[in-house]
């Protein structure tokens, strides 16, 4: 099981403006909260443009983390786009290793290949449903979350809720509080 | 003043490096803050004022033009006694070069954070120490912290190192660029009243050697002749100069015994000018600055788990260098690969290598130093590499050979 490792290794895959490196931040303060008292968040961005594809990194660990260099062979990758699946395969799922867990946001299920899961929840409709958007996209990082949570057994949802909570005030913690409990009630 | 003193409970914040380097100016209590915004410093200054426009730190914050008037502005401010932060990289840097001089010419313990990246052309805002090395000569003292905790340590440390009266230097305290400045990772911060407790308060009447007073006007940083075997009142830049190397080598003790008086007040200790990693009965002990330094004990963890006798030394503060250190440890040490994120152009190797190779020289048992340039402009350097690099050290160990090909580590082809 990925959770029991002594350092658990994520990658994200985004797009320039989806919220990803929050994401990426956030799982490890909610880590943090739950027990893992190494955590790193690692953005990696190459100039700032909304769309570009980009990674982060996040590691979890019971220990102090002291590998600063990025992810090559993760336990988790995490895709925040479906199309990045589609068009950037390769980076995607590269370093997917037997019982590595794919979770990705999609409108639709995807039938894993090679020795690992592939998860998919549809965070982008939940988004849309409760009206979680900014300028009008809907943000996913809390049902991301959420989904990540229940998949992977690393964080309960009462940790999700906290962070979040921590995280954002009032009204707007509260709708993301709502997407994260929807996507982990929801993926199987 | 008084209301915001017991404000700072001890606690447990995940944060980037950038905001590490803020919350420790913070809890240092500076007086006058000078900002030019620069990738990737620029969010330890944008973190200083919201702490300034909330209320949260009776701070001056000025905004300025350039990096160089970022300098000229500290040292004003420094000359008034008071306590001076602020944060720049790359290309700000080099900008701010003249008044570096300035400011440890003057004596004024100005605290700087530099986020070092690669210089352009072409545009490069990684990890990459060829900015801060290039000011190795101006006489600040340049420390290097190798993980989040000790960004935001060494920095509280410096204020007490720099405004030590054996002392008065400038510092700067270095992280890389993103892997370290936008990373997030835990910071334990003590509560206030203790870092109160461990910074000396700043005299009221500033710094005993240099104070700008209009009731006492004098005149600070005139021309000063060549002079000769004949001692002339106006002839002292010589041993200005001079005083400054010998304030290098007073810090050195300094810089010890504020690591040592750290760890008995907060627990927390991360070497003093080094800090060794298994290096008791190592053969070979890889030498690294800043995030690279963190990782090697990872190498080293691996390579022990194979049987092989390593270690690694973290150089924390580069200068003073730690000459006396590496000296004993040539004792038993016989092989240093030096990694690191610079060069030193026309030489073989990165900048600290040549350096270390020339305290060396002379040591009677002739220890190997192996040069190996990496992670240049940030470019990914993995614990695999420098698994690879000690080997090549062990080899020359056993052999006792000395390899003279430059090893460029992670180059494209």
């Amino acid at each position: 099981m990925v959770k029991d490792k002594k350092l658990i290794e994520i990658r994200w895959h985004g797009r320039g403006g989806q919220g990803t490196i929050t994401a990426a931040n956030l799982l490890a303060k909610a880590a943090y909260k739950q027990g893992y008292k190494g955590v790193q968040a690692i953005p990696w961005i190459g100039a700032e443009r909304r769309g570009a594809p980009i990674k982060a990194f996040t590691r979890l660990s019971k220990d102090k983390v002291r590998i600063h260099s990025q992810i090559y062979e993760p336990d988790i990758v995490i895709v925040m786009d479906h199309t990045l699946y589609y068009v950037y395969t390769g980076m995607v799922t590269a370093g997917l290793k037997d019982g590595s867990i794919l979770l990705i946001n999609s409108p639709k299920a995807l039938e894993a290949k090679n020795g690992y899961q592939i998860k998919a929840i549809d965070a982008t409709s939940i988004s849309i449903k409760i009206g979680l958007e900014v300028a009008g996209q809907p943000v996913i990082n809390a049902p991301m979350l959420g989904a990540f949570a229940k998949v992977t057994g690393i964080l309960d949802l009462k940790t999700v809720e906290e962070s979040i909570r921590e995280e954002w005030p009032g009204k707007w913690a509260d709708k993301n509080v709502e997407a994260a409990k929807i996507a982990y009630e929801t993926i199987s | 003043m008084t209301e915001l003193r017991s404000e700072l409970k001890e606690s447990v914040r995940i944060i980037s490096g950038n905001a590490a380097c803020a919350w420790a100016a913070r809890y240092a209590r500076v007086q006058v803050i000078s900002a030019y915004p620069i990738t990737p410093q620029t969010t330890i200054v944008e973190k200083l004022s919201d702490f300034v426009e909330n209320g949260e730190l009776d701070a001056e914050y000025i905004r300025v033009e350039s990096e160089h008037s970022v300098m000229a502005c500290l040292i004003g401010a420094s000359y008034n006694g008071v306590r001076t932060y602020s944060a720049t990289s790359g290309q700000g840097l080099a900008y701010m070069h003249e008044m570096l001089h300035w400011a440890a010419g003057a004596r004024l313990p100005i605290v700087m954070g530099i986020v070092d990246r690669g210089m352009a052309p072409p545009w490069n805002i990684w990890a990459d120490h060829q900015d801060v090395l290039a000011a190795r000569d101006t006489g600040w003292m340049i420390f290097f912290a190798s993980n989040h905790q000790e960004i935001f340590d060494t920095t509280i440390q410096m204020y007490k190192i720099c405004e030590n009266p054996n002392v008065f230097l400038p510092a700067f305290v270095c992280l890389g660029g993103f892997i370290m400045s936008h990373t997030q990772q835990p910071v334990h911060m003590p509560d206030q009243s203790l870092v109160d407790e461990f910074l000396p308060e700043v005299p009221k009447n500033g710094w005993p050697h240099f104070f700008l007073d209009p009731d006492r006007p004098i005149t600070h940083g005139n021309l000063q002749n060549p002079g000769g075997p004949n001692i002339d009142p106006s002839c002292w830049y010589y041993e200005y100069r001079y005083l400054i190397q010998k304030a290098h080598e007073n810090a050195k003790q300094v810089i010890i015994d504020v690591a040592k008086e750290y760890q008995k007040k907060f627990g927390i200790f991360h070497g003093d000018l080094i800090e060794k990693y298994k290096c008791d009965d190592a053969e070979v002990a890889l030498v690294s600055i800043g995030s690279l330094a963190d990782q090697a004990k990872i190498a080293v963890d691996n390579m022990r788990e194979e049987g092989y006798k390593v270690g690694a030394i973290k150089l924390r503060c580069y200068k003073p260098f730690p000459t006396e250190q590496f000296q004993e440890l040539a004792k038993k040490i016989r092989v240093f690969p030096v990694m690191e994120r610079s060069m030193a152009f026309g030489l073989i190797g990165g900048i600290v290598s040549i350096d270390l190779k020339a305290i060396l020289y002379q040591h009677p048992k002739h220890p190997f130093v192996l040069p190996v340039i990496a992670g240049v402009g940030g470019r990914d350097v993995r614990v695999e590499d420098q698994i690879e690099v000690l080997k090549t050290a062990v080899e020359m160990a056993e052999t006792n050979e000395f390899k003279t090909e430059l090893i460029v580590s992670g180059l494209h082809e």
